[in-house]
């Protein structure tokens, strides 16, 4: 009970880094070794002294090794540079034949020793499947990822670390993509500006910059309730495909504005509809 | 002559012994696992593919811990032993056997690593002190 709460806490109070990761894996094995020498426990500061000095044995006996094979011009180390690497570390405490320089390497008396260690020792596997970290791995294609984004990602010139590209809805030619009724008001400004044709499009920005760039701010503000423009402007008709079926959307959506049978396009009303919007309600009631 | 073939052959028992023992390191699952040791190592510069060098450099490692444990035992049970002879009483709560720094640090400083407590400050001069001189 109490030290699964310790390994718990361990677990949640150092943000989680990858050096930490390797740290607590290394606290792991080495209170394994301890164990299985007869060890019932150990203090925190003594285990994680131990921790660290295993980590940098290893690192050191790997900076030796491939800085052996480094003098020898190679990059990848063999086996011969490891013995010389661990002839170097145990030099420190000693082995027997070091001082015969005529000693063939390979029956070094460090490898010797570290193969009666196997022999005498039993296999103690690690006690925990390591998680692998996919996420990051998983991260390097795009999240949203889509038939567009896909087909970008296997472009082979495109490297793979390079961000996704954004979400197709914002560059693709809009009149293919699909709207819900639901969505649709709610979209009204972004939507129908993108839909409508490039020439009255840019009209409309001309005439917004007209109106100036307060009242092109409150449109960003209000988002969904409708945008301020000006009053004239070409009739816009637009079509929709919404389950094979053809919306004319000009002519089939009569709200309260267009009931008189004058055909007005519904941008246009609807952003009429958020200056009048009382008087709209009113009428319908 | 018959002296230095018989080196020969004896070096030759050697190098089959060490093909053998590499050959076998890849059935054995060190503690230390393959992934960590893979990770210090590339953190290190340390390139190879061979399997059985990544196993060697873990089992080289555990050996290495486990030496230093086994010196930290020895250690521990002397001082105990020590503590037991003053005081009977003593035995059953001490008994347990703990790896400590000061332990630690004496079985450290066999290979050649200097550990030392980190300084603090005491209210009394006997707070810091080995058990075993506090207890005199």
């Amino acid at each position: 009970m109490d030290p699964k709460s310790k390994t718990l806490k361990t677990f949640e109070t150092p943000p989680a880094s990858p050096s930490h990761f390797s740290f607590t894996i290394t606290k792991v094995a080495v209170s394994q070794i301890c164990q299985s020498i007869g060890f019932k426990g150990s203090k925190t500061s003594a285990l994680e002294t131990l921790t660290n000095i295993a980590a940098i044995y290893l690192q050191t006996l790997a900076k030796s090794a491939s800085a052996y094979a480094t003098s020898s011009g190679r990059t990848d180390s063999n086996l011969f540079d490891l013995i010389y690497a661990l002839e170097d570390l145990a030099s420190v405490h000693g082995y027997p034949g070091a001082s015969n320089v005529n000693n063939p390497l390979l029956r070094s008396a460090t490898v010797i020793d570290i193969m009666n260690f196997v022999e005498s020792t039993d296999e103690i596997p690690f006690a925990k499947p390591i998680p692998h970290d996919n996420t990051q791995k998983e991260s390097i294609p795009p999240k949203n990822c889509n038939e567009f984004g896909r087909a970008f990602e296997q472009r082979s010139h495109i490297p793979r670390w390079l961000p996704p590209f954004p979400d197709p809805s914002t560059y693709e030619i809009c009149s293919k993509t699909r709207f819900h009724k639901s969505i649709r008001r709610e979209n009204s400004l972004k939507i129908f500006g993108s839909l409508r044709n490039s020439d009255t499009f840019a009209q409309d920005i001309e005439q917004n910059d007209s109106i100036g760039g307060r009242a092109s701010c409150e449109e960003e503000e209000r988002g969904s309730c409708g945008m301020e423009l000006a009053a004239e402007r070409a009739r816009v008709r637009f079509k929709m495909c919404v389950g094979g079926e053809e919306i004319v959307m000009g002519v089939d959506l009569r709200n309260g504005v267009c009931r008189g049978g004058k055909r007005v396009s519904w941008d246009n009303n609807y952003s009429r509809m958020g200056e009048q919007e009382g008087e709209v309600k009113r009428r319908r009631l | 002559m018959s002296h230095s073939q018989q080196t020969s052959e004896g070096r030759h028992d050697d190098d089959s012994a060490l093909s053998d023992f590499l050959a076998s390191l890849m059935d054995y699952t060190p503690t230390i696992p393959d992934e960590l040791v893979e990770h210090y190592l590339a953190k290190s510069g340390f390139q190879c593919p061979d399997v059985r060098l990544i196993r060697l450099v873990a089992v080289a490692t555990q050996k290495f811990i486990a030496e230093v444990a086994t010196d930290a035992l020895q250690q521990c049970k002397a001082r105990q032993s020590a503590v037991v002879k003053d005081k009977r009483d003593k035995q059953q709560k001490d008994k347990r056997l703990i790896l400590t720094m000061e332990d630690l640090s004496k079985a450290l400083r066999e290979v050649g690593v200097n550990v030392k407590h980190q300084e603090y400050f005491a209210d009394s001069p006997s707070t810091g002190m080995d058990p075993a001189s506090r207890d005199e």
